[in-house]
């Protein structure tokens, strides 16, 4: 194989000699409006001093402008991250979506994230459908191409390297609700990182719900493996009876603190991505600046976007690698891996 | 296609994610059992009236449950060599 020098140092000459003047007259332009704003607020100051009352108020007057500015960054941010009734085409217009009476004390009114979740289901139906209708008339003698053979080796890497390595024996019978979570939590990811989406998985009642469902699949897994009698022996912890009284609560709270540390993994990480990508933005509005914008908020935030895209693969499968584990915990024995086999005959 | 080298990487990570799989969920377990005596505690004695007695005792059984948490982490570790 030949080696292909990909860093040109003639190619990068070129580049740097167009960048810096580039960034130096924009630089120079920042300077000459603040020396132009400068001298102005000189004036003004000195046309102020005359009277020493109006001073402390015009001070007191850009303080508040200046708080004024950055709580509005605050609310946009805020407003993009949290859910709401509208779903906003920013220069289009808006659709403003239906309010539903509560049902029971319970608002059940359709929001932006409900129709991102809706979305995601479609379009999974949509993938999986056309994935699935390649895979019926294939011979073997051809291989899969395009979005089948992509979505191939995110189905074998779940299925081996989590699920079969996680779960063990008897790992086909989880295999569905895994390849569910990981293809609904990637989709949710990936749509709120393209213009108009929003993401899903950044409220925490979706992944809540979520990992309420892998509760209930690592406690049914667990009842089918041990019955009910080896079921409340695990909660004993093999301690004496005496204990028990403490033993037994610590146990259940043990249960219940795997899928919130999930619900919480993932809300934090695709909420904390966005807003970090938006306080990038805004760090040139509120500074006023363009050479900040070109060098600090634009690069920064094209490089945070960008490891956005990989946590977005990243936390799904976690999400499902963890829902794995403790699934394989669940079924396995108490003690070693050879348990797990046995088990699994049981 | 899977070569016998990348059957051996997986089924070693899954491995060493089950072993550390013990000690994942262990600091919240035992944060959690600790505050929910001492919330026990406290609230039984609004209830009863009872000021500090309760809450103590709810210390006291928060601080035991820790140690029989570590103490079973401990033991399966033993048992696992």
């Amino acid at each position: 194989m030949k080696r292909v020098n990909v860093i040109q140092p003639k190619a990068l000459l070129k580049v740097i000699a167009i960048l810096v003047p580039l960034l130096l007259s924009v630089n120079g332009l920042v300077f000459a409006a603040s020396g132009q704003s400068s001298d102005v607020s000189k004036n003004s100051a000195a046309a102020v001093a005359g009277t020493a009352v109006s001073a402390p108020a015009a001070e007191a007057a850009h303080g508040a402008e200046a708080t004024e500015g950055e709580e509005k960054a605050g609310d946009v941010i805020m407003h993009h991250i949290l859910d709401k009734n509208v779903l906003s085409f920013e220069p289009f217009g808006e659709i403003s979506l239906p309010k539903i009476p509560p049902i029971a004390g319970i608002d059940i009114s359709i929001t932006k994230h409900v129709v991102m979740l809706w979305v995601v289901s479609a379009l999974l139906l949509i993938v999986f459908s056309v994935v699935g209708g390649k895979y019926k008339n294939l011979t073997p003698r051809n291989a899969p191409k395009g979005l089948a053979n992509a979505m191939e080796a995110l189905v074998e890497f779940i299925r081996l390297d989590v699920a079969k390595s996680n779960i063990g024996h008897g790992y086909e019978k989880h295999l569905p609700y895994l390849l569910t979570v990981f293809f609904f939590i990637l989709f949710c990811n990936l749509l709120g990182l393209i213009p108009y989406g929003a993401t899903a998985t950044g409220n925490v009642n979706v992944t809540l719900t979520l990992s309420v469902f892998t509760f209930f699949v690592t406690q049914i897994a667990a009842f089918k493996a041990h019955g009910v009698k080896g079921y409340l022996k695990h909660l004993t912890a093999g301690t004496h009876w005496s204990l028990w009284i403490i033993m037994v609560p610590i146990e259940i709270i043990g249960q219940f603190t795997k899928p919130f540390a999930l619900t919480v993994r993932l809300f934090a990480n695709m909420t904390a991505g966005h807003i970090i990508i938006l306080s990038l933005i805004f760090i040139s509005f509120i500074l006023k600046s363009y050479i900040v914008a070109v060098a600090v908020s634009v690069p920064f935030a094209i490089f945070i976007y960008l490891l956005e895209l990989f946590v977005a693969f990243l936390q799904a499968f976690v999400f499902t690698m963890l829902s794995a584990l403790f699934i394989g915990l669940a079924t396995a024995h108490e003690g070693s891996d050879e348990h797990v086999a046995e088990g699994a005959h049981h | 296609m899977t070569t016998p080298d990348e059957e051996k990487f997986s089924d070693q990570f899954g491995s060493s994610v089950r072993a550390i799989s013990d000690y994942m969920g262990l600091g919240l377990q035992i944060a959690i059992s600790f505050a929910f005596f001492v919330l026990l505690g406290y609230w039984a004695d609004s209830k009863l009236g009872t000021s500090p007695l309760l809450l103590l005792a709810g210390v006291v059984l928060g601080m035991v449950g820790m140690a029989l948490v570590l103490m079973k982490v401990v033991r399966q570790a033993n048992k696992k060599k």
